[in-house]
């Protein structure tokens, strides 16, 4: 039904999209896959007309006898032949309209002729919601409305860009199942390709702007790219490995020649660097096989000292009435990670915050080192919380983007007022979080670094003042999925080579089983269940639990 | 009710200020009682006798809780320079003022807000550089300067427009004229920022995305979220204005609160400044209050 033939995206000259073919037939689901940057939103974007006008689209898209990439009037088109489901598309409903208006405003653009109450009965929400407005309405909710939008033309192909990103787990699994019983052709763009593999037909990997792969569904993966996401992607269980590909994929532009994947790819050998891997029997690869990626190690129970103990938690957001938290308890000790896992709401990262001494607890006592931080005010409470290091979710903000790499790094020792030489403390930070040991680097400003980079050098900051206690939140969920067990792997040899207590806050139950020591879930404000991550992944005791372990 | 009290401490501290600032300029009304030599002859006891007799010789509490007695009770004293009451006088400003600020701001939200979404719409073409490029400089324009231009080609001139008072519409031209002109960038500006805002956010994006069309988007899915924060600034400002503009009025001549105003600033006159003020203080709060009450009627997600 879409048939592309070797369509290329360029911005200003430079290749996003690079020479990609591939087909989706009647009622099929095909799965776009790929990390950040690799072209597979250019690519969606494409088919719809919406790309900015810098960009250039050549070669073709055709949808039955209608090629895409030549239209340039889409009315009548975008909606009703082709619809899309926009990425953040939660954030994207008008806010002033009411869901009802909103399908009716589709339906009588576009020809529709299902009864809005129905559209919404086919994305699985009641009736009633009709005359709700978005911000009523939950994140999956609203992701039901958007696609119910989309539905609304009755278009015979549906792009859903990024479909399941900020959703909490379960939810994801809810929107996914219902895009895979809807029936109609389906681009499913998405980052997360172990969630989308058991949904799709068919899955296509995009790497660097090119299609590395694209095959059936059932057939074994082949690719070490693939391999590589698939190993990047963290299990449940913990007999399966948490791996990562080191490196990172090529800026816009500064692909060089040969397979795009060579310089990150364990079985290179040189025709790699120099061929350009035509896509045969669906997959572009010199040497297919199994690559051997670096991962976690295991760890070892230890039995260090209490770094920090909080009691009886409580924490009330007075002003919105929200009861965050109802009587949390948390020891973490030296030398070893745990794991607070909970979905958005769950009070996980009320939680941090009152570990990092930023806001104070309802009730409760928190002590740091042995000492207690609970009533500390002024320079008392600046003295303990040096001893706490942070890192925070975004690396893209969390980085003064006019500061070098050595500034931001020395900060925590400029503010600490530390004496001697700086310098090489904070090469020796960098080197802990595991980047590169040289004063060149120093010079770099975070603009210069990939996402992975930049989320060490956030380490690095932190481990400068010498903490006894980090706190990571979220701190490899804007990172991409290939090089998150790296970041990982940093925190597991800082708690056993320095003893760093660390607290791994995260959505992810998979990452937390993998990376953790210990376990800690919470739901609405509550711990349901803790343990030892061997434990608590092979014999969930909570239903909650059993369910995030799915 | 919590947002009533808030309001209710809003007017207290301002009637507090309303009394204390005239008290604290430089001078006094003893001024008002002869010129300067006349006023050195007299002596002390003659000066206290006249402070007494007009109430500002009295102590600064007892006045102030005079004052807030009088507030209440709408007494709002007697003027110092004319003996009329304080109540009188701004009673027979105020329509006045009410006039031209009303025609006035009518025509400028309505040209202000069109020009502003017009301009976000045609930014990227000539019109759209050149609406910008005229909003900031009619927006750096001062009132008095324009004024004064305006009643020298059209009253002295081409002597086609009365340059002072009021009475008729003609009267009406120049002052409305200047306000609007001098006004207009700045809603311009404003409506032109948060469209432009608004444009290029999810929403609208998402909804070109599902095949609406440009004019539908524009009209349906930009316009309401855009005029969102203009609604609260169009209010507020109608709210300073009607204390009457200070500048226009007096360069025109024009009878309204703020030359009313300007008056009894110059001659220290007490009472009607706390008069003058006050009016001022009740319309802003009761523009923000309305702005607050109106907004969720508006924005579905302001409200409960």
């Amino acid at each position: 039904m879409l048939s592309i033939t070797g369509m290329s995206v360029c911005y200003d000259g430079l290749p996003a999209v690079d020479r990609v073919s591939l087909d989706v037939g009647d009622g099929e689901i095909v799965a776009l896959v790929g990390e950040s940057g690799c072209g597979k939103t250019s690519l969606a974007r494409a088919l719809l007309g919406l790309l900015p006008g810098s960009a250039e689209v050549t070669g073709s898209a055709m949808l039955g006898d209608d090629d895409l990439a030549r239209r340039t009037d889409w009315a009548g088109v975008r909606g009703r032949k082709i619809a899309i489901v926009p990425q953040g598309a939660m954030t994207g409903l008008s806010p002033v309209h009411k869901v009802g208006a909103q399908i009716e405003e589709m339906l009588t653009l576009h020809g529709g002729r299902a009864r809005p109450g129905e559209l919404l009965d086919r994305v699985g929400l009641g009736a009633e919601h009709l005359t709700c407005h978005p911000h009523e309405l939950s994140g999956g909710q609203r992701q039901r409305v958007a696609i119910a939008l989309a539905l609304a033309g009755e278009p015979s192909l549906l792009v859903a860009d990024e479909p399941t990103t900020g959703l909490d787990a379960i939810v994801q699994r809810q929107v996914l199942a219902l895009l895979a019983s809807l029936g109609i052709g389906m681009l499913i763009v998405s980052h997360d390709l172990a969630a989308l593999a058991p949904h799709a037909d068919r899955v296509a990997v995009m790497y660097a702007g090119r299609l590395a792969e694209d095959r059936p569904k059932g057939a074994p993966p082949r690719h070490p790219y693939t391999l590589g996401l698939l190993t990047a992607t963290p299990a449940t269980d913990r007999s399966i490995p948490w791996g990562s590909v080191p490196g990172s994929a090529p800026p816009l532009g500064q692909a060089r020649p040969g397979c795009r994947f060579a310089p990150r790819c364990p079985l290179a050998l040189d025709p790699c660097h120099d061929v350009d891997p035509p896509l045969v029997d669906g997959l572009a690869c010199h040497h297919p096989g199994a690559p051997v990626y670096p991962v976690v190690p295991r760890s070892t129970p230890s039995a260090g000292t209490a770094a920090a103990t909080l009691t009886g938690i409580r924490h009330t957001y007075r002003r919105r009435g929200v009861q965050a938290l109802k009587g949390v308890d948390l020891e973490v000790r030296s030398g070893e990670i745990v794991g607070l896992v909970g979905e958005s709401g769950s009070g996980k990262s009320t939680l941090a915050r009152i570990a990092l001494g930023l806001i104070k607890p309802t009730a409760g006592r928190v002590v740091v080192d042995g000492e207690e931080l609970t009533g500390r005010t002024g320079k008392a409470l600046r003295l303990l919380q040096r001893r706490i290091g942070f890192v925070h979710q975004d690396p893209y903000d969390s980085l003064h983007p006019g500061m070098r790499v050595g500034a931001l790094v020395a900060e925590p020792l400029v503010v600490a007022g530390t004496p001697g030489d700086r310098e090489e403390k904070v090469l020796a930070a960098l080197e802990a979080a595991g980047l590169p040991c040289e004063r060149e680097f120093l010079r770099r400003f975070p603009g210069q670094l990939s996402g992975g980079q930049r989320q060490r050098v956030s380490i690095a900051r932190a481990l400068a003042g010498e903490p006894v206690l980090l706190i990571a939140d979220e701190a490899t969920s804007m990172l991409d999925v290939s090089t998150r067990a790296g970041i990982a792997t940093t925190l597991r040899s800082l708690a056993s080579g320095r003893g760093l207590a660390v607290v791994f806050v995260t959505h992810d139950l998979g990452e937390a089983v993998q990376a953790c020591d210990r376990i800690v879930v919470l739901r609405s404000g509550e711990i349901v269940e803790h343990g030892p991550a061997a434990d608590l992944a092979a014999a969930p005791a909570h239903p909650y639990t059993q369910e995030l372990l799915k | 009710m919590r947002r009533i009290l808030e309001y209710g401490a809003v007017v207290v501290i301002a009637l507090l200020l309303n009394f204390l600032l005239p008290r604290a300029l430089p001078g006094g009304p003893m001024k008002l009682f002869g010129s300067p030599e006349a006023l050195s002859r007299l002596t002390e006891a003659e000066r206290a006798q006249i402070a007494q007799q007009y109430g500002f010789g009295r102590p600064l509490p007892e006045q102030f809780a005079d004052y807030l007695t009088g507030v209440f009770t709408l007494d709002l004293g007697t003027s110092l320079s004319d003996g009329r009451p304080v109540a009188e006088a701004i009673g027979e400003a105020l329509p006045w003022t009410l006039l031209l600020v009303g025609t006035s701001i009518v025509i400028t939200c309505v040209l202000g807000v069109a020009l502003g979404v017009l301009g976000a719409l045609r930014r990227r073409r000539g019109g759209g550089a050149g609406l910008l490029g005229t909003a900031i400089v009619l927006d750096s324009l001062p009132a008095f300067w324009l004024g004064m231009l305006l009643i020298v080609v059209f009253g002295v001139q081409l002597n086609v427009l009365p340059t002072y008072g009021a009475g008729t519409l003609a009267h009406l031209v120049l002052p409305v004229t200047t306000l609007v002109v001098t006004g207009l960038g700045y809603f311009f500006l404003y409506t032109r920022s948060s469209m432009l805002t608004v444009l290029t956010s999810e929403p609208v994006q998402h909804a070109h995305a599902r095949g609406v069309p440009y004019g539908r988007l524009v009209r349906r899915h930009a316009l309401r979220p855009a005029l969102l924060p203009v609604h609260t600034i169009v209010l507020m400002e109608i709210g300073f204005l009607a204390g009457g503009s200070i500048v226009i009025e007096t360069v025109f001549a024009y009878p309204g609160l703020g030359r009313l105003t300007f008056g009894a600033i110059s001659a220290r006159d007490y009472p009607l400044m706390q008069g003058a003020f006050l009016v001022l203080t009740l319309m802003v709060v009761a523009m923000n209050a309305i702005a607050d009450a109106t907004y969720p009627l508006l924005d579905p997600r302001a409200r409960q």
